[in-house]
């Protein structure tokens, strides 16, 4: 077993962190407190190559293998705290064009990669529903054929990147009583006749990427644009979570080891009853803690995209690197914020931005509980 | 034992809850009985797996192959022989 990462893997890391900290600075805590998108910094990403890291040269990506586009989401993180704009662009990623490269048929790929990966269209899932959450394959959306088209209806929620996307991956069922095997994925074009994108929800963190409800009445979707087979919806959505459970968090993971250093220096120099708050065992122990989490929670993500890549699926290690990356976040969120005291419950200082922003990633991909359920339901209980 | 009746006996034991499938049939359906549901899929996935030494590709999860304990043995029938 070889723990180590190329010359030329570093070599990538250091230039993404390089880049995140000259062009990927501005007013966050301003546009956090607004809730603003900046397309501007999206765009910057798209030409440094970052949309597109995971996706073949021949489709306008990077071609990067698995392991290496996790190292160098990992640096951006390390250097860039705008969580949301992070969050948007791997849901973007392993949500919407992974599940084009795997599953879409030629046509597919050369029409949409090209422009996700180059910045032009921004990308989007929706799958749940108002009724349908963690329970994600009770939705009620239908997609009726009619000749050449299907004829969507229904409501999505809580679709990140919605307001700004262009691109949606729709899941809905093509007949309700086959179940989850009904269910059938579409690449639905915000300019399709019938699609109505809301508003952004204002939301407790993760505020510099947009969500918002959609609304299919009688949404008009060629039949070129389903992907895959009718009923394949499934085997689809499972893909893409794994992707996303194993490598969504990756930025976050380069957060974590940013926010140790920042605590460590923090508590060398922050000194009372005349010494350094790191002296005292209490405070020390916490950031022992930190760096454990944050080694561990490393080891993890890389298991699971090193397995996920090399034999296709890995729903086990996914759903425990989903469920560790995410709960670690947030208990290391909240020991920075302790250590820094009341400067930590500051907006100034960053870290209950931070806090709030983690506590989305124990949520989305599904909760922490339906990891779980996941992880229990293969230890087979 | 045939490849239905291992499928069969499987579901049987493994899926069906309702007392009124337990003499499940090779052409009884599935899916839109609720025998067969999200999570049921991953145990025969690996049912498939472990006892016939085959993979199903995700592209194959649809309901043509999955609707039957004839379907799905048809499947596994299809893969055994193109790996001889
Ligand atoms: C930041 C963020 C981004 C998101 N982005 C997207 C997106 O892009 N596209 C999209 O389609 N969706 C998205 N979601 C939605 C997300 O997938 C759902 O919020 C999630 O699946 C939970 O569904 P729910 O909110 O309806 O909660 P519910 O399913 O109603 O759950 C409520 C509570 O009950 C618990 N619970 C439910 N069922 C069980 C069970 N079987 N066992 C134990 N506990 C259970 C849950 O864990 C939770 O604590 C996003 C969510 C968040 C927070």
């Amino acid at each position: 077993m070889d723990f180590s990462w190329s010359k030329e893997q570093l070599e990538l890391k250091r230039a993404v962190i390089e880049f995140a900290r000259k062009e990927l600075t501005d007013d966050l805590v301003q546009r956090d407190r607004e809730g603003t998108f900046s397309r501007d910094l999206w765009q910057k990403c798209a030409d440094f190559g970052i949309l597109g890291l995971p996706i073949p040269r021949e489709y306008g990506g990077q071609g990067m293998d698995r392991l290496t586009t996790v190292l160098m989401m990992e640096g951006l993180g390390y250097a860039c705290k705008d969580h949301g704009l992070i969050f948007g662009m791997s849901a973007h990623m392993w949500d919407v064009e992974m599940p084009i490269l795997d599953f879409g048929t030629e046509e597919q790929k050369q029409r949409y990669l090209p422009r996700l990966c180059n910045g032009q269209a921004i990308g989007a899932i929706a799958i749940t529903e108002p009724e349908a959450g963690s329970d994600a394959f009770s939705l009620s959306t239908t997609a009726e054929k009619q000749g050449n088209y299907y004829l969507l209806n229904g409501t999505k929620t809580f679709v990140t990147n919605g307001p700004v996307a262009d691109v949606f991956l729709v899941f809905a069922t093509v007949n309700k009583k086959l179940g989850f095997l009904g269910i059938t994925a579409f690449l639905v074009e915000k300019n399709f006749p019938g699609i109505t994108v809301g508003k952004n929800i204002d939301k407790m963190g993760l505020k510099t990427n947009p969500w918002s409800e959609i609304v299919l009445d009688n949404c008009k979707v060629p039949v070129e644009n389903r992907l895959a087979k009718e009923g394949n919806g499934v085997a689809i959505f499972n893909d893409s979570m794994e992707w996303e459970r194993s490598c969504i968090l990756a930025g976050f993971v380069g957060s974590m080891e940013k926010q140790l250093e920042e605590t460590i220096q923090y508590a060398r120099e922050r000194k009372q009853f005349k010494q350094p708050i790191g002296k005292f065992q209490a405070v020390a122990n916490r950031i022992v803690d930190m760096k454990i989490r944050l080694e561990t929670a490393r080891l993890i993500l890389y298991r699971a995209t090193w397995l996920k890549e090399t034999q296709g699926s890995a729903p086990l290690d996914a759903a425990m690197t989903k469920l560790y990356l995410s709960e670690s976040w947030v208990k290391s969120c909240l020991d920075a914020v302790q250590i820094h005291g009341g400067y930590g419950y500051t907006t100034e200082f960053e870290l209950e931005r931070a806090l709030r922003d983690a506590v989305g990633s124990t949520l989305f991909a599904g909760t922490s509980e339906i990891q779980r359920n996941i992880i229990a339901q293969h230890l087979g209980l | 034992m045939e490849v239905n009746a291992l499928v069969r006996q499987f579901i049987k034991t493994e899926l069906v809850t309702d007392h009124l499938y337990s003499d499940l049939q090779d052409n009884d359906p599935l899916l839109t009985t609720g025998i067969i549901d999200s999570l049921g899929i991953v145990k025969i996935l690996a049912f498939i797996q472990e006892q016939f030494g085959v993979n199903v590709d995700d592209r194959e999860i649809v309901p043509e192959n999955f609707e039957t304990v004839q379907a799905i043995s048809s499947l596994i029938q299809q893969k055994l022989a193109g790996k001889q």
